[in-house]
């Protein structure tokens, strides 16, 4: 029967392609529909429990303060204590100033003329103490600011101030014209990626170098000193909204400050978990039906092609069961086959899909990582949708009756 | 031996045999003669075990095929019964050799001799779709002798065969008899009823 089942394998060439294709696009959807599903969902459930699980305490209104304030070096225990909290960083931020030029034309024909604006950005220096936390920067390009690199890291990739090249700065001071604070020139060393949270501080500065400009007594009375900002971290998306509440809790009314949390995203993601997964198993289910389906619609409508052949073998003393044997082993030999080219094209295809994503102004990657469990569950799925396409076959050979099979031919 | 009494079948409201009565006993062999459709392939399935009689009963070497289950038929049809087509009847997708040994399960050694000895040594290999429509015969008949049953039943064995060829088929079918076998074949040409020890005219029933 081995001789006889390789000889319909490949003499009966172009039913078999077609077997195989059908059956091999079907484990191919299965072994990859459920590996992208599963990368998609870890890599923006990742993404968000990097991203949405910042919580920030700044001044009510949006309002960044300027000076530290005590309340928040105080509560930094407590906080610390909270069912939930991973993390706690306090930053004392302060603004660094940057002239902004452009041509003013006056009414009343009285000319145009140069005019200057100074634009302040919330900056604070990366590590130390009150320090931005160096391990929050996720440069997107460049490089972080080393010994005393006159440089700085833009903390928001979408703000579209600056470019490369030298920009003068002033800190100290609000006034262009004040001999307070201290002037210099810096250029930019990376880019960070965008976290709108932890973003509102936009500038960050190479600590060494801010230390050395602006001396001692400056740097304390500006970047030193207790934390005006503070940044707490949850374990998961889940725990972000209890954190929230409980921090609330510990912030006297009136006292300037408030939590803000990414609310949206938080939701977007919880949506994302409780309502895509059913989703996904529902596609890959779908897709495992369908394969099914259009096999043993193939095969059983396939039947009828040669239905003279059980004829035949029936007459030569082949019993049904022994005619469902070959069906079967010529059906796993197929199976076989179509499940040695579905995990070759799993693989393939899924080393080259990448998804990518706009978010909050950086471009999230996210490649397929491939489940084993799906990609070796192929080759007993092919053999048990063999089983089942030999058994539903020779049933209808045997329902239609020797007699009428061999009158067809 | 083979005997059927009182047999009918009919295809829809076509009567095709109508209260048949016949016996043929170990050795012997039956020709049955008439023109094409007058029931002769009907008859020779209903004794091949390939359909069931609407009425009466059918006994091959003593046991009454009719009132058996399927699967007692095709152990029947297994161990008693062999077939050779009307129109042959060939996988196209092996050999000639394995068209032989694989669907019957014969010794490659057995087959290749009576193959040569029909006349197709030298289209062992071939895949029936190359073949003559003789040589097909040929094959189709070999299977059928090969398998050695009580009874062999075959549908026109000598059509589409030259003379020469027709005359040494027919005389290996009757070998068959020699061995206390039964063998049944139809023919539309009456001189073919000389190879027979009995005649039956479908066309006088």
């Amino acid at each position: 029967m081995r001789r006889l089942v390789l000889g319909k394998v490949h003499g009966d060439a172009s039913w078999t392609v077609l077997l195989v294709l059908i059956l091999a696009s079907g484990l191919t959807v299965w072994g990859l529909v459920p590996s992208v599903s599963g990368s998609l969902q870890t890599g923006l459930l990742e993404y968000g429990n990097r991203v949405s699980t910042y919580l920030v305490i700044q001044s009510n209104n949006g309002q960044l303060l300027g000076s530290g304030s005590p309340l928040l070096e105080n509560l930094i225990p407590q906080i610390e204590s909270i069912h939930g909290v991973q993390a706690v960083y306090p930053v004392k931020y302060n603004y660094t100033y940057e002239p902004a030029f452009f041509n003013v034309c006056l009414p009343g024909g009285s000319g145009c003329r140069n005019a200057s604006i100074l634009e302040g950005f919330a900056s604070a220096a990366i590590g130390g103490e009150n320090g931005y936390p160096q391990s929050l920067v996720t440069l997107v390009k460049g490089h972080m600011p080393q010994g005393n690199e006159s440089a700085f890291v833009v903390n928001n990739s979408e703000l579209g101030t600056f470019h490369n090249g030298t920009y003068r700065f002033e800190i100290g001071s609000n006034d262009w014209n004040s001999r307070q604070g201290v002037k210099f020139n810096a250029t930019i060393a990376g880019v960070s990626a965008l976290n709108p949270l932890t973003g509102l501080i936009q500038i960050l500065w190479n600590r060494t170098f801010l230390q050395n400009e602006l001396g001692s007594r400056l740097y304390n009375s500006t970047f030193g000193g207790p934390p005006n900002f503070m940044i707490i971290k949850a374990d998961n998306v889940g725990d972000v909204q209890s954190v929230a509440t409980s921090v609330s809790k510990l912030l006297e009314s009136g006292s300037n400050f408030n939590v803000i949390y990414d609310q949206a995203t938080l939701l977007a993601l919880q949506a994302l978990e409780s309502q895509s997964a059913p989703l996904y198993s529902l596609l890959t289910g779908a897709s495992l039906v369908a394969t099914i389906a259009v096999v043993l619609l193939v095969s059983y409508l396939g039947a009828a092609r040669r239905a003279w052949e059980p004829g035949l073998l029936l007459t030569q003393g082949w019993t049904w069961s022994k005619y469902s044997k070959f069906v079967l082993l010529y059906l796993i030999a197929i199976g076989l086959i179509a499940s040695a080219l579905s995990i070759m094209a799993v693989v393939s295809i899924g080393h080259f899909l990448l998804y990518q994503y706009q978010v909050s102004g950086n471009i999230l990657t996210i490649r397929t990582t491939i489940n084993p469990f799906y990609l070796i569950s192929s080759v007993p799925l092919s053999l048990a949708v063999s089983a089942v396409v030999s058994l539903v076959t020779t049933e209808r050979m045997k329902h239609m009756g020797l007699d009428n099979i061999l009158r067809e031919y | 031996m083979i005997e059927l009494k009182g047999v009918y079948k009919n295809y829809g409201a076509i009567k095709v045999v109508e209260g048949m009565n016949l016996r043929v006993e170990d050795g012997k062999s039956l020709c049955v003669l008439g023109r094409s459709g007058c029931g002769k392939s009907t008859l020779l399935k209903l004794i091949a075990l390939i359909t069931r009689p609407d009425r009466g009963s059918l006994t091959v070497d003593g046991e009454d095929v009719s009132r058996m289950t399927d699967a007692e038929m095709d152990k029947m049809r297994r161990d008693k019964v062999s077939y050779s087509f009307q129109e042959p009847l060939l996988i196209p997708y092996i050999t000639v050799l394995e068209n032989v040994t694989e669907v019957t399960g014969v010794t490659r050694e057995k087959a290749v001799e009576l193959l040569t000895s029909l006349g197709l040594g030298d289209r062992l290999n071939y895949k029936p779709p190359k073949l003559s429509g003789g040589e097909k015969k040929r094959v189709d008949i070999a299977r059928a002798i090969l398998r050695s049953t009580s009874v062999l039943v075959a549908d026109e064995p000598t059509s589409n065969l030259d003379p020469d060829t027709g005359e040494r088929v027919m005389e290996m079918l009757r070998a068959h008899t020699e061995r206390g076998r039964v063998l049944v074949y139809s023919s539309v040409e009456p001189s073919e009823a000389r190879f027979a020890s009995q005649v039956i005219n479908m066309e006088e029933k």
